[in-house]
């Protein structure tokens, strides 16, 4: 534990609005983290050809490897670049504008809470209509779905648009969060 | 399955009072008031050796205490072949003796006159060995179960579920949902209560989340299998586990689906994991995890409701700052879990567990003398146990070492466990209440413990106390299940007053809650906003109810070193149980620190309770 006088640095400037249920949040774009959403050998090979390196997670995290990275196209057209089939990366984000806040990423996906009158057919419909299609069921008893997207800001511009056709429930990104043992 | 059948043939530990028996008995006390020794208790250590344990400093006057160990023997025949005790005064009496399969261990207690004389007060069969030389090698070490002061604790210092083993109850019917970082599935002492092909991998989505350390202790504290030969048990050791390693793989999707898996069947879900801690900061949980907790609250258990067993956070300070509070975990202050603290082995907080009004009981886990938590641990090489620690076992497969809010959390789900098999028509918020009102009031001289206006006693260190097994069963047997759930929720207040700065008296503002109909309070949400002041730290945030208990909501921790706000942000509390809602209600902000200043901008309710 740090102290009052020892703050964390206000050092991350680019801003993202999505939607938590009704409430509008904001998330921080990391300048220089990416995550590997499910570490390999191949995805190692592919970060450090950009001569990135890998920071020490908590045990917790294991299944995600951050890395720190040089990227002057930015983190979010650098994890696409670097995502392959069975590799997958995501730009990291944080909830306030400092970077030693806890960390998020965006591996792809919208959660979408649909009415509870809409049946499937309704919903893969509607998805259709936009180009989208339900990947996975997350709360059967609550009609929410996991939305197939890219991952990074992607994921982020698609629920925006689909809570923001006012139709649904709700519809968030899927985040990654990091979460610690007790 | 072979260990079910041993654990319902025998009785494998009890107190002398919840063992009864009753009639027929010789030596018995006839008519007359057991005048036994205060908390005498039989246990069954190492297979073959039963240990006495009691309190000679409690009670009047003298007695003595005899035991037989003769298998087979009736009582009527018993003969009581010496006398083993007297009241001398000393807090712990403790003895070991002897003993072969099968052997039933008989007490005869006996008044002791000034002259001498003595008279039969009672005879009890008080524990059995099982019939064969299955037994539970390090039971004798897992305190948190029974605590005879073993490594220096505090005599009945635990979870107390012996005497709820004693009657059988033994979490029997209950599948408990271990969401964590996985669960070693094939584990010697879980594999029988791990039903095949239920568990689930977030990484790869098939049932085997082997792989845990973590997740596979806390399954071992819940429920590992009793009488089994091989090391420890359960709370609940005939409870069924499903192990999710959702901490491998925790995105928004995953959460709410962990959260709701098999939601029919799981009855308890126990989350040992959250935000970080240490970090003193607000950490809000999302809209799609708490839809999920309210789809699983209202849908779960065939409509009574999943319960939700979440750890309180190991982010607490000694010394004169607090460090993390509860309440600034967002899932941990959600209504729709029941937030669990730790105490150690002399029933005092564990340093590291955190305040909170949010908290609603506390369980024991490794404290400030480092007594750990005697649970599985992954099989051989893999998990904590390498060898390489004094007093660590040699058999790698178990350890003496697991602690944290997290060893506290299954062992409430175990004890819930035991209550649902009891009493299998509860609602969650029925336990919750069960819970609340037989939790222990532990290390009860803490001048942390007041009396709200219900006259309920409570502490922001343990919530309503430690959990208590024995005391929850007997609670949940006479339990009325309540009425409906009545909600009310207030307008914001506009307050918009700056916070002195540095300054001990702060800023109040009055909202008047009126016709709410909520007789009964069970839980209360305080919306609060100050988003323009840049350090949490400063603040020290409490709630007064109408009937002048106080929540604190917020303690100033100059240990916080993010900037950080309550951006509308949500507290909850359980302080103010059974009260009544209406009236008026007061938020006082305080701002503890210098130099950082903002704004009580405002605030507002949402009480839920019952006519």
């Amino acid at each position: 534990m740090g102290d009052k006088n020892n703050r964390a640095a206000q050092d991350l400037v680019e801003r993202i609005e999505y939607y938590d249920g009704a409430d509008k949040r904001a998330l921080w774009l990391s300048s220089d983290l990416v995550a590997e959403l499910t570490p390999s050998e191949p995805g190692r090979a592919a970060v450090l050809a950009r001569d990135a390196q890998a920071l020490e997670r908590p045990q917790s995290s294991r299944g995600v490897r951050v890395w720190r990275v040089r990227a002057q196209e930015g983190v979010d057209a650098l994890a696409r670049s670097l995502t392959r089939e069975q590799v997958k990366f995501a730009p990291v984000v944080h909830e306030s504008a400092s970077s030693a806040a806890p960390m998020l990423a965006l591996p792809g996906g919208a959660v979408a809470t649909f009415p509870a009158g809409w049946d499937r057919a309704r919903i893969d419909t509607w998805l259709a209509a936009r180009g989208l299609r339900v990947e996975s069921t997350v709360v059967a008893e609550a009609n929410m779905h996991l939305v197939a997207t890219a991952p990074g800001l992607e994921s982020v511009r698609i629920a925006n648009e689909l809570y923001e056709s006012g139709e649904l429930v709700a519809c968030t990104p899927n985040l990654w969060r990091e979460a610690r043992t007790r | 399955m072979r260990h079910v059948a041993q654990l319902g043939s025998s009785l494998l530990v009890c107190s002398l009072a919840a063992c009864g028996g009753g009639g027929g008995g010789g030596g018995g006390g006839g008519g007359s008031a057991p005048a036994v020794p205060a908390n005498l208790a039989a246990q069954v250590v190492n297979g073959d050796t039963v240990r006495l344990t009691w309190d000679g400093s409690a009670g009047a006057g003298s007695y003595r205490v005899y035991y037989d160990l003769d298998a087979g023997v009736e009582r009527a025949e018993a003969s009581f072949v010496e006398a083993i005790a007297h009241n001398n005064g000393l807090a712990l009496q403790t003895i070991d003796l002897d003993a072969q399969p099968s052997a039933r261990v008989v007490l005869a207690i006996t008044a002791v006159s000034p002259n001498g004389d003595e008279s039969a007060l009672s005879s009890e069969v008080v524990a059995a060995l099982p019939d064969s030389a299955n037994f539970d090698p390090l039971f004798g070490d897992q305190w948190h179960l029974v605590n005879t002061g073993q490594g220096g604790g505090t005599f009945g210092e635990d979870a107390n579920v012996a005497p709820v083993h004693a009657v059988n109850i033994l979490g029997d019917g209950v599948r408990i949902a271990v969401v964590d970082d996985g669960l070693e599935i094939a584990h010697e002492d879980l594999l029988f209560n791990v039903p095949p092909g239920l568990s689930f991998n977030y990484l790869n989505g098939s049932s085997d989340p082997t792989g845990g350390d973590h997740g596979t202790e806390c399954a071992g504290v819940a429920a590992a299998i009793g009488l089994n030969d091989v090391g420890g048990m359960g709370a609940a050791p005939e409870a069924q586990l499903v192990g999710y390693n959702l901490l491998l793989n925790l995105t928004t999707a995953n959460e709410a689906n962990a959260m709701t898996r098999s939601a029919a069947a799981n009855w308890i879900s126990s989350n040992s994991w959250g935000a970080a801690d240490g970090l003193g900061i607000p950490q809000r949980s999302n809209a799609t995890w708490r839809a999920a907790i309210d789809t699983g609250l209202a849908t779960g258990r065939n409509g009574l409701g999943l319960i939700y067993v979440w750890a309180a956070g190991n982010g607490g300070l000694s010394g004169p700052n607090p460090g993390d509070n509860s309440n600034s975990d967002g899932q941990a202050n959600y209504f729709g879990v029941i937030a669990v603290g730790a105490v150690g082995d002399n029933g005092e907080k564990a340093s590291y567990s955190e305040n909170g009004a949010n908290l609603l009981l506390c369980a024991p886990s490794m404290g400030d003398n480092n007594h750990g938590i005697t649970t599985v641990d992954r099989t051989g090489a893999a998990g904590v146990n390498d060898g390489a620690q004094a007093g660590d076992y040699l058999d790698p497969n178990y350890t003496n070492t697991f602690n944290g809010t997290s060893s506290s959390t299954p062992l409430v789900a175990g004890v819930a466990a035991l209550v649902l098999e009891a009493a299998p028509g509860l609602t969650w918020r029925d336990l919750r209440l069960v819970l609340a009102r037989s939790a222990r009031q532990n290390d009860a001289l803490d001048p942390s413990w007041f009396t709200n206006g219900a006259g309920v006693k409570f502490s922001h260190k343990y919530g309503f106390g430690c959990v208590d097994a024995e005391a929850a069963v007997a609670v949940a047997l006479t339990h009325t299940s309540v009425g409906p759930l009545l909600s009310t929720n207030t307008p914001d207040s506009a307050v918009n007053t700056p916070i002195p700065d540095n300054n001990l008296t702060g800023v109040s503002d009055d909202i008047a809650v009126v016709g709410s109909g909520i007789n009964f309070i069970e839980h209360v949400e305080v919306r609060f906003d100050a988003d323009d002041h840049p350090y949490v730290g400063d603040l020290q945030v409490a709630l007064v109810s109408p009937s002048g208990s106080v929540s604190v909501l917020s303690e100033a921790n100059f240990a916080v070193n993010q900037a950080s706000s309550y951006d509308d942000w949500v507290f909850g509390t359980n302080v103010h149980l059974d009260e009544p809602a209406d009236g008026t209600w007061t938020l006082v902000v305080r701002d503890l620190g210098a130099n950082d200043t903002g704004t009580f901008k405002s605030w507002g309710l949402r009480i839920r309770g019952r006519n």
